[in-house]
């Protein structure tokens, strides 16, 4: 399957609400399960992914820690405007373990540009190892 | 308006219902009697009319029915009764147990209570459990105390037991003796045995007439002490008794009495004798006591020379035990003494030996003695030499304060060098630090290459946060889009305004004032 939100897709990260130097967003995408883009504090935290083209996306599996509520927004537009509320989940409690979830996304929507709003997390930080997106290009 | 049914449950009413209830009576219609409302009665309340012989058969055959279920009745009562009584005992039983339960659960009762009481009382239930230790405790000891007492019971009744085995023994010892004893003797102790049950018999007799003759002494004076006529009689008949008795004895006083010159003369006569005798005695006292004297002079004289001669002897004897004991004395720490003196011999012997030793060398420095003027020369020297004694002391002072001044110094330099060491040290990281330097600078083209690689990486950078600075104002003009939108609306919002209006003023009026 392909994954389209990694770098060898052309996937890219166009927004992130913390950018820590050794714990970039870009660690979101680049397919590796070590590396991991850790937030900065506070309420609620985002990112947005932009796809090389738009897909349509039938799920998304995250792999992150601490991370309490998630929503999944979407655009059709690649400049990142008129985001759809795509799902929204509440994860787990699960302290000293990776949270591994997969959100199922239905409507067969047009996306181009993904955000991830964590909404709030178990602990004042959360970090994100990866994220894959599932769907037809 | 229906009389009947306004009162539906006497008699007369049921019975004048047939009647009333077809005629539509009305109060107001009513004939007011002599007996009130009452007075409107029926025929068939008047009983019977005709009374014949059928009629009175008739009742006297219902009031024969109606003794007849009596008799039933009374019967079946007496049999209540009987069956009741056969019961009885079992009840009585019955009953006895129950008192007992009864007695148990109250008992119980007791005890819960007391429990109840204990806890409102909030005693500490260690404070229960030593009172139940205390109780326990006593019964114990009560329990012992009784096994004690049963064990003395025991005890007394088998002594008792013992007691009359041996009585038996006596006794069947004694028919023995009787049945072995000679037919004389025999006879005399049965003539005895008799006697002394005949004075058995006697004793008894008296002691019962004593007995008897006691209580009539209590009666009788339990009689006098009541009344006081008879307590009277008995003083004055004890009065009687002694003035008789007195009487008596005076009457043969004077039976014995002669004529007064008979008397006179047997009195002096008596007189006489007594004087005879009086001197008799006392001349037998004098002698008796010159004896004594006499006897008490040689008692003292033989004193006096047992003295003498004893004292004399005595200090002799004395002296002697002295000496005796010193001499032991003597002879006992003789050893001691010699070796004491033997000790002190040595000494003054070795001491003495030393003494000579001085001596002898002495002598011997004696004939190289210096002349008068080589000792001027040798004092001089000394006095020179003491000099200089002094001065090398004082550059000894000195040399010592200089020492430590260098020591002190030294430290200095000690701790200098730790300082320089640790320069070294450093310089040396330095140097090593600069000789890589100088390498990885020598390789212009690998350094070239590195900020290639870093400007081309930071160039990637800058294009990544580009966007995202593209996207992030784009985003905010979003939000501020909507924030002017809802802003707008806030202030086209009326209540708001005026609110605001409000809460300005209120803040302004203090600035006025």
């Amino acid at each position: 399957m392909l994954d389209y939100a990694s770098v060898k897709e052309g996937a890219q990260i166009v927004l992130s609400t913390s950018s820590d130097e050794n714990h970039p967003p870009e660690n979101i995408i680049d397919g590796l399960d070590e590396t991991f883009w850790a937030t900065t504090g506070l309420y609620p935290q985002e990112v947005i992914i932009r796809f090389k083209s738009p897909i349509n996306i039938s799920s998304v599996a995250i792999s992150c820690f601490n991370v309490q509520k998630i929503a999944l927004e979407g655009s059709e537009q690649d400049n990142s405007d008129k985001f759809v509320l795509l799902s929204e989940q509440e994860f787990d409690r699960d302290d000293h373990h990776k949270q591994n979830e997969e959100i199922r996304v239905e409507g067969n929507k047009q996306v181009h540009c993904l955000r991830l709003l964590i909404t709030s997390g178990y602990d004042h930080f959360v970090a994100v190892y990866n994220v894959k997106v599932n769907g037809r290009g | 308006m229906n009389p009947a049914a306004a009162r539906p449950g006497t008699r007369g009413g049921q019975v004048a219902g047939g009647v009333a209830l077809n005629a539509q009576v009305t109060v107001v219609d009513r004939p007011t009697t002599q007996q009130g409302l009452g007075g409107m009665k029926t025929a068939a309340r008047g009983g019977r009319q005709v009374q014949d012989k059928t009629y009175y058969l008739g009742l006297i055959r219902s009031k024969i029915n109606e003794l007849n279920a009596e008799i039933i009745k009374l019967t079946k009562d007496i049999e209540n009764a009987s069956e009741e009584n056969s019961s009885y005992l079992a009840y009585e039983k019955r009953a006895e147990a129950l008192a007992t339960e009864i007695r148990d659960l109250q008992g119980e009762l007791g005890d819960y209570n007391t429990l109840v009481d204990k806890l409102t009382t909030d005693e500490d239930i260690q404070d229960v459990e030593f009172d139940c230790n205390n109780l326990k405790s006593q019964n114990d000891r009560d329990a012992k105390k009784i096994e004690e007492l049963f064990d003395v019971k025991k005890q007394k009744e088998d002594q008792i037991q013992l007691l009359e085995t041996e009585m038996d023994q006596e006794r069947r010892m004694a028919d023995n003796m009787v049945n072995d004893m000679k037919p004389e003797m025999r006879q005399h102790y049965m003539k005895l045995k008799e006697l002394n049950q005949h004075l058995l018999r006697q004793l008894e007799s008296g002691q019962q007439e004593l007995d008897q003759l006691n209580s009539r002494i209590e009666g009788l004076q339990e009689e006098l002490s009541q009344s006081q006529v008879k307590q009277e009689a008995v003083r004055l008949y004890d009065q009687l008794h002694e003035l008789e008795s007195k009487r008596n004895a005076l009457q043969e006083e004077a039976k014995t009495r002669g004529s007064p010159a008979e008397e006179r003369e047997k009195l002096l006569k008596q007189v006489k004798e007594d004087n005879q005798e009086i001197a008799s005695m006392d001349r037998q006292s004098r002698e008796l006591q010159e004896k004594i004297e006499q006897m008490q002079h040689e008692i003292s004289q033989l004193d006096l020379d047992i003295e003498e001669s004893q004292g004399e002897r005595n200090q002799k004897y004395k002296e002697l035990k002295k000496r005796e004991e010193s001499m032991d004395e003597f002879l006992n720490s003789f050893e001691e003494n010699k070796a004491e003196e033997l000790k002190k011999i040595a000494e003054l012997e070795t001491n003495i030996t030393t003494l000579l030793e001085h001596m002898s060398r002495n002598m011997g420095r004696f004939t190289n003695l210096p002349t008068p003027k080589d000792l001027m020369t040798m004092k001089e020297d000394l006095a020179f030499k003491e000099d200089e004694m002094k001065k090398s002391e004082t550059t000894t002072i000195e040399l010592a304060t200089q020492r430590d001044k260098l020591q002190q110094d030294l430290q200095k330099m000690d701790q200098f060098e730790e300082k320089l060491k640790e320069e070294l040290v450093v310089i040396k990281k330095k140097a090593d630090q600069m000789e890589k330097d100088v390498a990885m600078y020598s390789d212009l083209e690998k350094l070239r290459a590195d900020a290639e690689a870093k400007k081309q990486k930071l160039m990637e950078s800058r294009v990544i946060l580009q966007r995202r600075r593209d996207t992030f104002k784009k985003q905010m003009q979003l939000l501020n889009a909507d924030y002017n939108s809802l802003k707008a609306q806030l202030m086209e919002n009326e209540t708001y305004t005026q609110a605001n209006f409000s809460t300005w003023s209120t803040a302004l009026r203090p600035l006025k004032a």
